[in-house]
């Protein structure tokens, strides 16, 4: 179990970490979202060690991280950039991740097969999808305890990314592998994560069980006798109104039965609920703290 | 040490090795294919140069090296991986650095010891080449540990290497302060910082040992003297330092500063402030006039702008750079003049005592009317060193060495005679003179006579009315040995208002 506590990280004079709280079972996926600068790379890379944290402690398994090899030897971070020198190839990987770490090198060659990448060839000639591959094969062939994706989907193709996720799936099978993946791509997200985080000013703001989450917003889609304005609405914890005639398409927070509930009872023609996905759910949740960039 | 990583990186370093392997053997291999087979000085002076090219080639990989084993500190991309890896910091540097100064250390004793063994017998003191290699393996470790200590000081490549480049130059720069302080400042004597240059000059430890290869191998009882002896301490000083200092950072670089501005102070802060001090000093105190001050001081705040903008790779030049170099310019000619309220901190016409001379050496040798290159150190030309004390020998030597002229002036012997002689320990007073033709060539014929008494000064005032009788002009300096030169370029006449002085 990953434990992050009140985690403080400071660039000069810009505090990119504050007070930061974090919890991740074992098992779990874990998807880190947030805006550009929010922090999700420097908490990836104080996790695994790169950074070393001005307060506070970072745990895994009840061990304090920091600069002890052994406890690193369960963690492995995957960077949004990954290195490799110019001349490198994938064998040249291996031969550096598995002096290291423990190497299945039936799980390597199962992956490079899937993946359809030369061995021998300089990683530096790849496509930025390839080296992204290469970094992931690695990965699945060290099944580390805690895998730390950061940017994960970046470069890949769509068919790229469903053997990732499949090969990640696999990963999971052992009950003790977490992963934590970072990433701007909240719809593939959406398909492995089983809980999430947004980091926002340093903080971890809102996480827990991605269903859960998304269930305490929806959106409903009302039809009146007349055009309502959102002061009609005043008694829902609103998130996002629009209003095209008649229709009002609201995003409300809350529970879906007690809202439900309250909007029957305005007489609505027709009420629908609509379900949202992982990207409405990460744009509302930054939008109602007004820190929304991109 | 981390077992794993040394495995990993003798096997994924290994083009690197055997590129290493055949650089470091480059001046053995030309040894052996150019052998030289015809007389013991050959050998002697084949396996000097190819000692001279093993040194510069291990000091130059001992300076490059560390760039390419610890570039990943100067990554974020590198870092991501190395910091992350299973090996703590201090076990990930020192790893990278056995396996980089062993290889430098076993391909050099390869190297060192092919063409020794191939011709030991031509060497009067084999044993000393050990001794080379030895000191020629502990410079390479410290050239390396400062290096090492410039890379973590600094937060790019770039910076690094133009730092270490940087830092290895400042010593010379110091250097040429002491001696234009020394000639301009310090009246009526020159060499006064002379003791101290060897000394400065270490702290550009790459090339320190190239400086020393003759007296290594030359001359054995050199190793034992208490100047080369400090300066081996010097150099053990330098490498704890930089240990120290590599240690502590180990601990202290954050992984984030990697690719943002060097801004430590060690490095361009405190590599730009010496340098413009340094210009600053050479500028104030070698120029006497105001205009041309006024001008230097221009260049000297353009080069101190063109280094700030390197450091910060932007224009941005604040009032607190400003400042500083105001403070810089303040500071140099209020230096300035203090030395010349003081007649350069009062070491001007500062003359020794010769009460307490006791004994001094003297030195002929004949050497080859067509060579300026004096042999010192092995038998091959007719040549005496002895050890006197008694005026009586000493005349008896002068005279020999005044009938060795006289025969050369005569045109019986196409040899010149060349004679010097030299105190056997630094605090005499001493006469030298240089016979040059018209055209201002010297001769190579010399006079160097130490005073102790009465007695020499007449010894020098012979030669003096010696040299009177010659055809041309003469060139003569009087020395004296703590506090260098007295005069230079001195007319005979000069010379004799010296010695009468003396008297």
């Amino acid at each position: 179990m990953l434990e992050v506590r009140n985690v403080y990280k400071e660039f000069k004079d810009q505090k990119v970490l504050k007070d930061l709280d974090l919890t991740i079972e074992d098992g779990k996926v874990f998807g880190l979202v947030g805006v550009n600068g929010a922090g999700k790379s420097t908490l990836l890379r104080s996790i695994a060690g790169v950074y070393d944290i001005d307060e506070g402690s970072i745990l895994f398994d009840n061990e304090v991280i920091s600069d002890d090899p052994e406890i690193r030897r369960n963690i492995l971070l995957i960077g949004d950039d990954p290195y490799f020198s110019r001349t490198s190839t994938i064998d040249d990987l291996v031969a550096f991740y598995s002096s290291f770490y423990p190497f299945d090198h039936e799980a390597y060659y199962k992956y490079l097969n899937m993946f359809a990448l030369d061995p021998k060839k300089t990683i530096n000639t790849f496509s930025k999808g390839m080296k992204r591959q290469a970094f992931l094969i690695m990965a699945l062939a060290i099944k580390p305890r805690l895998l730390l994706l950061d940017e994960a989907f970046d470069g890949l193709d769509p068919l790229t990314r469903l053997d990732f996720k499949k090969a990640l799936a696999e990963l999971l099978n052992d009950d003790k592998v977490s992963v934590i993946i970072s990433s701007h791509n909240l719809k593939e997200l959406e398909d492995i994560c089983d809980s999430f985080g947004l980091l926002e000013n340093g903080q971890i703001k809102t996480s827990g069980d991605l269903d859960i989450a998304k269930s305490a917003i929806n959106k409903y889609q009302v039809v009146f006798d007349k055009e309502m304005t959102i002061d009609d609405f005043k008694d829902f914890d609103i998130v996002n109104f629009d209003q095209k005639g008649r229709v009002s398409t609201i995003v409300i927070k809350g529970d879906q039965e007690v809202v439900e509930e309250k909007l029957n009872a305005m007489s609505p023609l027709i009420l629908d609920v609509l379900p949202i996905d992982f990207e409405e759910l990460f744009i509302y949740e930054v939008e109602t703290r007004g820190t929304l960039h991109e | 040490m981390n077992k794993e990583y040394l495995l990993y990186l003798i096997r994924s370093k290994k083009h690197l090795s055997i590129f290493m392997l055949i650089v470091t053997m480059l001046p053995t291999l030309l040894y052996v294919l150019t052998l030289p087979t015809t007389s013991s000085y050959a050998s002697y002076e084949a396996i000097e140069m190819t000692l001279y090219a093993y040194i510069f080639i291990v000091m130059a990989e001992s300076f490059i090296l560390p760039f390419v084993y610890f570039s990943f500190l100067q990554s974020k991309r590198a870092l991501d991986t190395y910091y992350n890896i299973p090996i703590s910091k201090p076990e990930l540097i020192g790893t990278n650095f056995i396996h980089m100064s062993t290889q430098i250390i076993i391909f050099g004793i390869i190297g060192t010891l092919i063409p020794v063994l191939m011709n030991i017998g031509f060497l009067n003191r084999p044993y000393m080449v050990l001794a080379l290699y030895v000191l020629t393996s502990i410079f390479a470790i410290i050239v390396s540990l400062f290096v090492l200590s410039i890379i973590y000081k600094t937060n790019s490549l770039f910076d690094s290497i133009v730092l270490s480049l940087a830092y290895i130059t400042i010593p010379f720069l110091i250097v040429t302060v002491l001696g234009v302080f020394d000639n301009h400042q310090i009246y009526g004597l020159t060499n006064t910082f002379d003791w101290l240059n060897p000394y400065i000059i270490l702290l550009m430890t790459c090339l320190a040992p190239l400086l020393n290869v003759e007296t290594l191998i030359g001359d054995v009882e050199m190793v034992f003297d208490i100047e080369v002896i400090l300066l081996i301490i010097e150099a053990l000083i330098i490498g704890i330092v930089c240990f120290i200092s590599i240690k502590k950072d180990i601990k202290r670089r954050k992984a984030e500063v990697s690719e943002t501005v060097s801004s430590n102070f060690f490095a361009w802060p405190l590599a730009i402030g010496l340098i413009t001090m340094c210009l600053l000093f050479i500028f104030v105190f070698g120029i006497d006039d105001t205009l041309t001050m006024i001008l230097s001081f221009a260049f000297v705040f353009i080069a101190y702008l063109i280094m700030t903008f390197i450091y910060r790779r932007k224009i941005r030049f604040t009032k607190h750079d400003l400042l500083l170099f105001g403070i810089g310019i303040f500071a140099s000619l209020t230096i300035l003049a203090i030395a010349n309220a003081t007649d350069g901190f009062y070491l001007s016409r500062s003359y020794r005592s010769i009460d307490n001379i006791k004994s001094f050496d003297i030195y002929v040798s004949i050497e080859d009317g067509q060579s300026d290159t004096e042999v010192i150190g092995y038998d091959l030309y007719n040549e005496m060193t002895m050890s006197i004390t008694d005026k009586e020998t000493i005349n008896d030597v002068i005279a020999i060495i005044d009938d060795l002229y006289e025969r050369y002036k005569s045109g019986e012997d196409d040899y010149v005679p060349y004679y010097q002689a030299t105190a056997d320990y630094s605090s005499s007073l001493y006469i030298s003179m240089f016979i040059s033709d018209d055209d201002g060539r010297r001769f190579d014929f010399g006079h160097r006579i130490y005073v102790n008494d009465d007695k020499d000064i007449d010894d020098i005032e012979k030669i003096v009315a010696l040299i009177e009788d010659i055809d041309g002009t003469v060139s003569a300096s009087v020395y004296d040995e703590l506090y260098g030169s007295i005069s230079e370029n001195a007319s005979i006449s000069e010379v004799r208002k010296t010695v009468e002085n003396w008297r």
